[in-house]
């Protein structure tokens, strides 16, 4: 046999399983979605057809487009709020902590809740925030309250709060990577020149650290607006997420074409924050080494 | 001359017990082009850490100009630094990094201009101003990295091993450059290097390091010619070192014995005792070799062997001889103009070699402590 089919064969067989999975179990469904969403609903059956009543729904319907203007609002505080409170974090792990071996630990303090069932976590916050929950039962102890409140849990507050916390690691793992990319010398370079340490901070590491910071945005963003987890567990009624409205149209409203319909919206949405991400991340492409 | 940098029995240790930088007294006058040498894990460069602000002394301290420094931050020091890596910004193009020191510094704008203009003429990369650090040779960053560091004028221009990255040529021309860099400019250096060329070349003078502390400050000539410890004989250029005992002593010299070899050499200031092993260090390049050991000069040490190997290095041949000791005594011939090549011994052939007793060090046994 010769050398060039003897690879040729060589690569398909690496590939081909790889590829095959994704198009049985990626392309495929997100193909039968994407035809779902321009058909009919003639309850309880599914009319196929090509129709933009659907989308003219979703763009219509206050009910629809308020829960993904909520939706794209509470993706974007939780993004800004875990990027405040890890980039802080993860410049004092990298920038401070001299021992590798305490850096590393922490680090890991950081990343070991991602090893604890999502479903936990979340439900942590109900048993933190409800009424009868830990904060209420101390602000009454301390006689801060002279009753338990229920302002904490069921509302956007508590969403924001559940999912800043779950998707923080999110945040810092780029983050660490970027910072940690920076040579000291560069650094130190800057402070050599007479520059302070809190304009050395914006003219150089900041900037420096950008990468991360885009890429801890765009993977807190995006897994955000995905969650449906969090509102079913905290939302309560002001909570509802899109995700959980899909969620309904699969399930109890039995409205798959408009469920389709509001996925390839969501999925628009991510696609185009990702490529956003990318091109923002390509313009400011640096070599550090 | 006045003083620029003085330090005081400056000592840095990292945790408890590693000690970098050991109780050095060091004086630098202005305008003085001053190399520490050393290994690397000396110290040289944690000193010129310290002198720059990015490491705390211990102990001692660090004056500049006469005012106190110790506890001073880098950013509010007036010396600037060539870093080993460059450490240029990546997010900058060269102008700005060039202007970037002046920029923060509150400098008005056209002036930073003409300023910034004049750094890239002097270091030749004037036609590179909107290129991006990346986009350069090595040669060129380091053009950069010292056209930004000089642009504020620094007291003291701190550089630490700033050639090492490069090839051999490249460095040869670039030691040159900086040395007329420096006459021009006429700010103190204060030098890192591993390299005992690249020190000899360039300083005016040389602290040869040794785990922390200074083992000998001198110049160039003194220390290659005078090495006071077995340890600089060794460091700077390459010496044939061989055990012996004392077996005269007069006021200003000593005879000493290895094998069956006898040889006479200065005391230099030492003080010696009959019988003190010691160590005794010749330069491959200050010894002749002569057919009979009748034709050497009045009072020249004369030693016989056996010629074991002789390898042509181009403009030079390395001799390697017998003298019956573990290691064969070296002698490098140079090759001058109208010398024959078919002269060079045989190996097996016996040959003396003489020796001016002032280019004998002898250092008391213990002398690296």
């Amino acid at each position: 046999m010769k050398l060039r089919t003897r690879r040729f064969i060589g690569s398909s067989a690496i590939v081909s399983p790889p590829l095959l999975w994704t198009l049985v179990f990626l392309f495929t469904p997100y193909l039968i979605l994407f035809t779902y969403s321009f058909y009919l609903t003639k309850f309880p059956m599914f009319v196929p057809a090509f129709q933009f009543g659907n989308y003219v729904l979703i763009f219509t319907d206050p009910q629809y487009f308020q829960v993904l203007l909520r939706t794209v609002k509470i993706a974007s505080i939780v993004s800004v709020s875990a990027l405040l409170l890890a980039y802080p974090l993860t410049y004092f792990l990298v920038f401070k902590v001299q021992r590798p071996g305490l850096r590393a630990a922490l680090y890991m303090a950081v990343i070991v809740p991602l090893w604890v069932s999502y479903l936990l976590r979340a439900y942590t916050w109900k048993t933190i925030l409800g009424s009868e929950g830990v904060l209420n039962s101390f602000l009454v102890w301390s006689g801060i309250l002279s009753e338990p409140t229920d302002i904490f849990l069921y509302n956007q507050f508590s969403m924001v709060l559940t999912l800043t916390y779950i998707y923080v690691p999110f945040m810092v793992m780029p983050l660490y990577t970027a910072l940690e990319k920076i040579p000291r010398s560069v650094v130190e370079a800057s402070k050599d020149l007479g520059v302070g340490p809190l304009r050395t901070f914006f003219k150089i590491t900041l900037p420096l650290s950008m990468p991360g910071v885009i890429a801890g945005t765009t993977f807190t963003f995006c897994l955000t607006f995905g969650d449906f987890v969090a509102a079913f567990l905290v939302g309560g009624p002001n909570g509802f997420m899109i995700a959980n409205i899909v969620q309904a149209q699969f399930g109890t409203a039995l409205n798959w074409p408009l469920g389709a319909a509001l996925s390839i919206v969501m999925l628009m949405i991510v696609l185009t924050v990702i490529s956003l991400a990318d091109r923002l991340e390509r313009a400011g492409r640096l070599d550090l080494a | 001359m006045p003083d620029i940098i003085q330090l005081h029995s400056l000592t840095k240790t990292f945790g408890n017990d590693i000690v970098a930088v050991d109780k050095i007294d060091l004086t630098v006058g202005e305008g003085e082009f001053v190399t520490l040498l050393g290994p690397s894990g000396c110290g040289k460069t944690t000193t010129l850490r310290m002198i720059a602000g990015f490491e705390i002394p211990t102990r001692g301290r660090i004056y500049l100009s006469g005012d106190d420094v110790t506890e001073l931050p880098p950013y509010q020091r007036h010396v600037n630094t060539v870093f080993q890596d460059y450490a240029l910004f990546p997010h900058m193009n060269v102008s700005e990094n060039v202007g970037y020191g002046l920029r923060v510094g509150g400098v008005p704008k056209g002036e930073i201009v003409t300023m910034v203009t004049d750094m890239l003429n002097m270091v030749g990369l004037i036609d590179k101003a909107s290129h991006r650090p990346n986009q350069l040779s090595g040669g060129e960053k380091q053009r950069v990295a010292l056209a930004r560091a000089l642009v504020r004028k620094p007291k003291v221009l701190l550089l630490d091993e700033p050639l090492s990255a490069l090839d051999a040529k490249l460095r040869g021309a670039m030691q040159v450059e900086l040395k007329h860099l420096h006459k021009k400019l006429g700010i103190t250096f204060l030098y890192v290097t591993h390299d005992q060329t690249e020190a000899m070349v360039m300083s005016d003078r040389i602290v040869v390091m040794d785990r922390g502390r200074i083992a000998q400050l001198g110049t160039p000539t003194e220390l290659y010619d005078h090495p006071a410890t077995p340890y600089v004989a060794n460091f700077l250029g390459s010496s044939n070192m061989i055990a012996s005992r004392v077996v005269e002593v007069w006021p200003d010299g000593v005879r000493l014995r290895f094998g069956v070899c006898e040889i006479v050499c200065g005391a230099n200031g030492q003080r010696f005792t009959e019988g003190e092993r010691v160590t005794v260090s010749i330069r491959p390049e200050k010894v002749a070799v002569v057919d009979d050991r009748g034709s050497a000069p009045d009072g020249f040490n004369v030693i016989e062997g056996v010629v074991r190997d002789c390898l042509f290095h181009g403009n030079s041949y390395r001799i390697e001889v017998d003298i019956g000791q573990d290691k064969p005594f070296i002698v490098d011939v140079q090759l001058r103009t109208g010398a024959d090549r078919a002269v060079m011994p045989e190996p097996g052939s016996a040959v003396a070699m003489t020796i001016d007793p002032a280019n004998v060090n002898a250092f008391a046994a213990g002398a690296d402590r």
